[in-house]
């Protein structure tokens, strides 16, 4: 590499890091396995293979815990789910062929929503790729789209350097999920000689990105002239630490703050300036205060479509869109703002913080406050079980450091939209891809990252069928996840969006057949119980947190409730549909 | 040349030779709905790395995408959108023409062209037009009238006019 090109970066340890020696016949699978403790890394999630082999007999001997799952879609969620948790990098493992092929819908959620994994796959042989061998698979093709980025490594000496940068690739800039394809034989290769570490690549070890300080003015002239500044914070500000700064900016200038599905937790629930989740399934007032707004400021957030609603109709009074993002290519991408700050959220929101006026906006907090009383979350009280009643009763068994992974669908919005707490990474769902079953196996490898506190998992029993083999995982890693299903005997986000928006024709979405889930519970031996009425959650909720071991309620809610408010397709933020009295 | 249009941007890629980059460049492409009409791929002035010159039709979406998603890519040193710079482009063009044993219109033709005979059989010529992408359009436009055989265009190589360079 010419250095020319090495941009002048600031001296990371792992550049730093003096050759690593290796004793003398050390395989490929032992140097991956030395690189990842190098790397912290505590747990693997995965399942052996022809092609993993050499890593599964030397994986023993090394201090990282492995945690067998039972299809491979569960590894990369619980790796998913653990670093969504933690903030560090999460390692799934599998074998070649379909073991590789499997992790892809995982890769893709944690992917998308900038989430920190690497995946490790075998692969045949080296002599044998391209031959269509035995159990291959092209997984470096089939991942380019779902990866930050891929290594094919075929010299076992490449193997330290390889993981160091992974690990950096994945979790430095805008986080994402990384792969690195070994062959059998790779992990088998005899190294006698030193192996020297190779250094991650300087060019990519540049600092977050500090904001640009003529567009910090420019934005600070904006927010200080605005008379109605609303403020949505994404996942961006979480993976920034940006939340202190975030807080100290809104209360400064007194601008109410909406978040993202991803960016639940980034500001606190109960804050007199908080308005609640935006978009397509966001609460009135968050909507109704960014359809008004002045002055609009995104941090830490992509703006897809089920924020902005109709595009055009997105933020129509703004006179200014402020966009802070650490990825440029999400700026100008959807939403065409004026001012657009390729940075860290950080620093952005510390400099504009500092440097903003504090003004009270008594008017603007009036109308706002008057829209959170018009516009109430509410739902229907007809004498069955209700999704907010669960979670209501849940929320009194969870304490301040607990965790709720939600699942894809309606239970995601009522879990979302009724959570309330003030830390990032605390709620947690696939926000990007919407992969349903994503819930239960990212609970699992949020309890396996810290198995001091509690993890619900909120999930419909649509999408709980969709990974629930990971029952025996939960069972023999003792893991006590509480899973909460919201049992509504139908896919029901698809059944509100055909009552709703595809002419009332109710096409495939009754689950007519499901088990019984508190006796599946059981028969993996973990708690397990089902849930008709109000009166019965809490000593049922007590019953489960109090199980040592996993425990499943199954909530029989009312099969007809939707997530209100609503806005239609094709709709704008503005024309929400609100639930009826 | 052939399937330019208004919305087609001219950009040339730094990247480093590692294995698949080519791969990662159209995958990029393809999964945002860029339409690829031309790619080259070669030596670059730095060491371990490749010029990549592509030309794009980006449709509707903002011109500033594409370079900002191959900018995403991690072997990707450095991406320059040349259009609006008039960068120099050439192309090389090789053409196969049929002819019943008088080859002497054709090779006149060539000539006129400033294109070079560099392989001949008792009934084909086979030509090389080199040089801006509009007189190679242009010299196909003259040759259009004999009888074609084979075509094989190498696309564009591009760098940004004046100045020391374009980064590696």
């Amino acid at each position: 590499m010419n250095p020319s090109i090495l941009a002048a970066t600031d001296p990371d340890p792992a550049a730093a890091r003096p050759a690593v020696v290796a004793a003398p016949a050390l395989c490929g699978a032992e140097l991956l396995l030395a690189a990842l403790v190098r790397e912290g890394v505590d747990t693997i999630f995965g399942i052996p293979g022809g092609a993993n082999l050499p890593i599964y007999q030397h994986l023993p001997a090394s201090p990282i815990r492995h945690v067998l799952v039972r299809h491979e879609q569960g590894a990369a969620h619980m790796a998913d789910g653990y670093a969504r948790t933690t903030g560090r990098v999460g390692v799934c493992l599998a074998t070649s062929g379909p073991g590789a092929l499997n992790l892809i819908t995982g890769l893709a959620t944690a992917h998308f929503d900038s989430v920190p994994i690497v995946a490790l796959t075998g692969q045949v042989a080296s002599g044998a790729i391209g031959t269509d061998a035995f159990q291959e698979s092209d997984v470096i093709g089939s991942s380019l789209s779902v990866t930050k980025h891929s290594y094919q490594v075929l010299d076992a000496r490449d193997l330290p350097g390889v993981v160091a940068e992974a690990f950096h690739v994945a979790r430095s800039g805008r986080p994402g999920a990384v792969l690195i394809d070994i062959p059998k034989d790779v992990q088998q290769q005899l190294v006698a000689d030193p192996v020297p570490e190779r250094p991650v690549r300087l060019r990519l070890l540049a600092r977050p990105p500090a904001p640009d300080p003529e567009l910090v003015a420019q934005a600070l002239a904006h927010l200080s002239a605005s008379e109605r500044p609303v403020i949505l914070a994404g996942r961006g500000v979480a993976i920034a630490g940006a939340q202190t700064a975030l807080r100290r900016l809104a209360e400064r200038c007194q601008a109410p703050v909406g978040w993202t599905l991803l960016g639940t937790g980034v500001f606190p629930s109960s804050h007199p300036l908080a308005l609640g989740m935006v978009g397509f399934m966001g609460t009135g007032y968050c909507n109704r205060a960014v359809t008004d707004a002045d002055c609009l400021v995104m941090v830490g957030m992509r703006a897809d479509d089920r924020v902005t609603c109709r595009v055009q109709d997105f933020a129509p009074r703004a006179e200014h869109i402020i966009h802070i993002n650490i990825d440029p290519a999400e700026l100008g991408k959807t939403v065409m703002a004026d001012c657009q700050i390729a940075a860290d959220a950080r620093q952005t929101l510390e400099a504009l913080a500092d440097g903003v006026q504090p003004r009270r906006r008594v008017e603007w907090q009036a109308q706002v406050d008057g829209w959170r009383a018009a516009h109430p979350l509410r739902y229907p009280h007809n004498g069955q079980l209700q999704p907010q009643e669960v979670l209501a009763a849940m929320a009194a068994h969870r304490g301040p450091d607990d965790v709720t992974v939600a699942d894809v669908g309606l239970n995601q919005i009522w879990a979302a939209v009724n959570w309330s707490g003030d830390t990032p990474g605390h709620f947690i769902n696939s926000g990007g891809q919407g992969t349903m079953g994503f819930a239960f196996p990212a609970a699992l490898g949020a309890q396996a990252a810290d198995r001091g506190r509690q993890v619900f998992c909120v999930t419909g029993e649509g999408g709980f069928v969709m990974t629930m083999q990971e029952l025996a995982t939960a069972v023999e890693q003792r893991l006590p996840v509480r899973v909460v299903i919201l049992n509504n005997r139908s896919l029901g986000m698809v059944r509100q969006f055909q009552d709703s928006f595809y002419g009332g024709v109710r096409s495939e979405v009754d689950l007519h057949v499901t088990p019984d889930f508190a006796m599946l519970a059981q028969a993996y031996g973990a708690f397990g119980r089902r849930v008709d009425r109000a009166e019965d959650l809490d000593a049922a909720l007590a019953a489960a947190c109090a199980h040592d071991g996993p425990a499943l309620l199954d909530c029989w809610i009312d099969p007809e409730a939707n997530v209100y408010p609503i806005v239609p397709l094709g709709g704008s933020l503005a024309e929400f549909t609100e639930c009826p009295e | 040349m052939p399937g330019v249009t208004g919305t087609s941007r001219m950009i040339s890629v730094l990247v480093e030779d590692r294995p698949a980059v080519l791969q990662r460049i159209t995958n990029c492409l393809g999964r945002r709905g860029f339409q690829l009409q031309s790619c080259s791929i070669g030596q670059a002035a730095t060491d371990g790395c490749l010029r990549v010159t592509l030309r794009v039709d980006v449709g509707g979406q903002p011109p500033d995408q594409v370079v900002k998603q191959l900018r995403r890519l991690v072997d990707v040193v450095e991406v320059i959108d040349l259009t609006a710079t008039t960068p120099v482009e050439w192309e090389t063009t090789l053409i196969k023409l049929g002819h019943d044993g008088d080859p002497s219109a054709i090779v006149r033709e060539i000539t006129t062209c400033r294109g070079q005979v560099v392989d001949a059989s008792a009934t084909t010529i086979t030509a090389a037009l080199s040089g801006d992408p509009l007189l190679v359009d242009a010299g196909l436009a003259r040759l259009n009238s004999f009888q074609i055989l084979d075509l094989a265009r190498s696309g564009p190589v591009a760098v940004a006019r004046h100045g020391a360079g374009q980064g590696g």
